[in-house]
């Protein structure tokens, strides 16, 4: 088994004059759950397409479960495209089963898990309605078992959450974890960064087609070193009353770093004079911290 | 089961479940049936009046004449006309009737006593000149019927007396044709009976119609089905499962075979009600479809099929959009009524080059043979299987630029419908 699910390199593709996705590289690790981020319209929607054979890229390769992407190897893939697409007269039950038997699964066999799956996300009453008379969430956890139902070693989801309420986020989450426990390998794609710090190691991060970042996240986080301390005490020493400060809620002070205010300084500010501390935290920068950075310096330099 | 036949026979399988499952499928099925229906208990009565028998122009006794001549007394005297009780107007039972002058014959016709007033002015014989009176409804008014019919009581009323009877038989019914048709080496053979030749006719031109609709139907359905898809994000997940050889191919048999279950119901339909229906036409006797008769149907309908909707599945493969697609579609589902349009021409001329043209063009030549055939054409059985097997080739072409346009399609993605890019995809799309 290949320690990829997923490669790609140098992937190009030019859409008249532009150059919609730029030499991205980034690989997916067998068995990981992969963030795939970017703000809209940077490339991601086209670099999945292009991961999939679904469009040809003018430049780079792809490699997906060790091969080139061809039909025998993305029936091993599960895929949630970014709009759902089902046949919006057919029946939900008809529609998993059709599609779940494209994957290769025999007719009983689709026929079990459509319903297994129908009754994980609570819609097995609603197996017999037609697909357009859902809600879009309802159409999006169909489209989410349609993805899953031959259980996949790949998924490959473009923006999963988008139209769901927390109860499905939560549950989807759920299956994903269970889905990645029995072996499948999960990048998705999102714009909801606390999704990926939830639930991903590592992430890439495109914007105009081009790679930002990629890499462990706590890593990533890390060599952006820490931004600030907060602090939950009783009092706030004399000496600290000048430095760069927020109060946040339940006693909690945020110390700004820089300008000669280091951690170890302010701990000791408090050692000092006496006040006990009850927790002090580094805080490092989030995710959207980094995303907004990271977009904002890339299109300042672009 | 091999991988792409088994791909294929699952699209192939539920394609062909929604359609036939779709209301609009069966209500077109259901409306034919209901035609035939309608028709077996509609045309009979038309075809054979209200009495049974053949029209033959008005009732003599709602014909009013005014004999300003004097000429014709056996009008009124000889049975065939009489004076009427209980006004100045007299006439015969069952002929027509005399009135004294144009004022009352004119005043009855308003009254709706009789239909048609006739007046036969004093100098008719020199002149031949007759006035006539009625409703004349209608952009052209004519009254050919009572025309004749008043023709031949004049021709009567001046035989009466003046020939002998067998003469004045033979006058007014002078000859009854039987035909024989001479063929090229000299033999001369009775022409077929009226069932037959009205049968030869009419079967085939109607099935030419039904063929002409069902595909018509088939074709819209197949381009709404390709291009919906193509636009959805359906088909991203489709052909990351199947090739588009495959989805094309089950999605084309379905759609065909959905056409001809629609057509067999019909053609079955049409066998049971149309010889019913021909029996309760008067003087029209049994009547039936021969076994060849049948081949040639059937074979146009598998053929005619299976090119439109290939033909379909190019339309909505190259069609950007679903409305787009209803545009060109509209061409695809036409092109089958072209020998219905111009079918009184190949009437006229049957195997002339137009019917020759729309007989053998793959385009048009399912419908085309079955039209030409009902106008008289001579087609051999080879030419009909060669002309068939035209239409089965064009299709296996269509169907294979089908698939790498629809591949190529879903390739260009995003990008300008350049003569450049779209090469590009097509290469490509292998």
């Amino acid at each position: 088994m290949s320690e990829f699910a997923l490669t790609v390199e140098g992937l190009t593709k030019i859409f008249g004059e532009r150059r919609v996705v730029d030499g991205v590289t980034f690989a997916v690790q067998a068995g990981e759950v992969f963030g795939f981020l970017g703000p809209n319209g940077s490339g991601k929607t086209t670099t999945i397409r292009m991961a999939l054979d679904i469009i040809r890229p003018d430049g780079g390769s792809v490699w997906v479960l060790g091969s080139r992407p061809e039909l025998a190897v993305l029936r091993q893939v599960g895929y949630l495209p970014e709009e759902a697409g089902l046949p919006a007269k057919a029946r939900v039950i008809d529609t998993i089963r059709y599609l779940a038997r494209l994957k290769g699964l025999s007719r009983a066999d689709a026929e079990v898990r459509a319903n297994e799956l129908l009754r994980r996300v609570n819609l097995y009453q609603h197996r017999l309605k037609r697909v357009d008379v859902l809600s879009q969430g309802m159409r999006q956890m169909i489209q989410f078992i349609v993805a899953i139902v031959h259980e996949p070693r790949l998924l490959i989801l473009d923006e999963p959450f988008a139209g769901l309420d927390p109860l499905n986020v939560r549950l989807m989450k759920e299956i994903l974890t269970e889905c990645r426990q029995a072996g499948a390998t999960i990048m998705f794609s999102t714009h909801i960064m606390a999704d990926v710090e939830e639930m991903c190691e590592r992430i890439a991060l495109i914007s105009d087609g081009r790679l930002l970042l990629f890499g462990d996240l706590a890593d990533i986080r890390r060599e952006r070193g820490v931004r600030a301390v907060q602090v939950q005490a009783a009092a706030v020493p004399a000496e600290l009353r000048a430095a760069p400060q927020e109060s946040l809620p339940g006693d909690v002070i945020e110390y700004r770093l820089g300008g000669g205010w280091t951690p170890e300084r302010i701990l000791g500010s408090y050692a000092a004079s006496g006040v006990a501390v009850d927790r002090f935290e580094q805080v490092r920068p989030s995710l959207t911290d980094i995303f907004i950075e990271e977009v904002s310096r890339a299109r300042q330099n672009a | 089961m091999p991988g792409r036949t088994r791909e294929a026979w699952i699209i192939f399988a539920e394609e062909l479940r929604r359609r036939v499952r779709s209301r609009w499928f069966q209500v077109t099925t259901a409306v034919v049936v209901l035609l035939l229906v309608a028709a077996l208990f509609v045309v009979p009565p038309l075809v054979n009046g209200d009495g049974g028998e053949a029209p033959s122009g008005p009732d003599p006794a709602k014909i009013g004449v005014v004999d300003e001549s004097g000429g014709f007394p056996a009008l009124g005297g000889s049975g065939m006309g009489a004076r009427a009780a209980g006004d100045t107007a007299a006439g015969g039972a069952g002929g027509p009737r005399l009135f004294d002058d144009r004022a009352q014959g004119v005043g009855a016709l308003a009254r709706g006593d009789i239909e048609w007033l006739y007046v036969v002015p004093a100098d008719y014989m020199q002149s031949g000149q007759v006035e006539q009176y009625g409703e004349f409804v209608g952009r052209f008014p004519s009254n050919p019927g009572g025309e004749a019919v008043f023709r031949a009581l004049l021709v009567d009323a001046l035989l009466s007396g003046q020939v002998d009877p067998s003469v004045r038989l033979r006058v007014l019914d002078p000859a009854r044709f039987e035909s024989y048709r001479v063929v090229e080496d000299g033999s001369v053979a009775p022409l077929p009976p009226i069932t037959e030749t009205v049968g030869a006719f009419m079967v085939p031109l109607l099935f030419a119609a039904l063929l002409g609709l069902g595909l018509a139907v088939g074709a819209g359905t197949m381009v709404q089905s390709m291009s919906e898809e193509k636009e959805s994000r359906l088909v991203e997940v489709m052909i990351t499962s199947v090739s588009p050889f495959s989805l094309l191919a089950g999605k084309l048999l379905a759609l065909t075979v959905a056409g001809l279950l629609q057509a067999a119901v019909w053609i079955v339909a049409g066998a049971l009600i149309l010889p019913a229906m021909f029996r309760r036409i008067s003087g029209f006797g049994e009547f039936g479809i021969s076994g060849e008769m049948w081949a040639i149907i059937i074979g146009c309908f598998i053929a005619g099929y299976l090119l439109v909707t290939t033909l379909g599945v190019l339309v909505g493969a190259v069609a950007p959009s679903a409305r787009e697609a209803g545009g060109a579609g509209s061409w695809v589902t036409i092109l089958p009524f072209f020998p219905i349009w111009f079918f009184s021409l190949m009437m006229a001329s049957p195997d002339g080059l137009l019917s020759r043209v729309l007989s053998y063009l793959p385009l048009t030549s399912p419908s085309g043979i079955l039209a030409r055939v009902s106008a008289g054409g001579e087609m051999a059985g080879w030419q009909i299987a060669l002309s068939l097997l035209g239409v089965v080739a064009l299709s296996a072409v269509v169907l294979w630029v089908a698939t790498r346009v629809f591949r190529a399609a879903i390739l260009m993605r995003g990008q300008n419908a350049t003569a450049h890019n779209l090469w590009g995809a097509f290469r490509s799309a292998g």
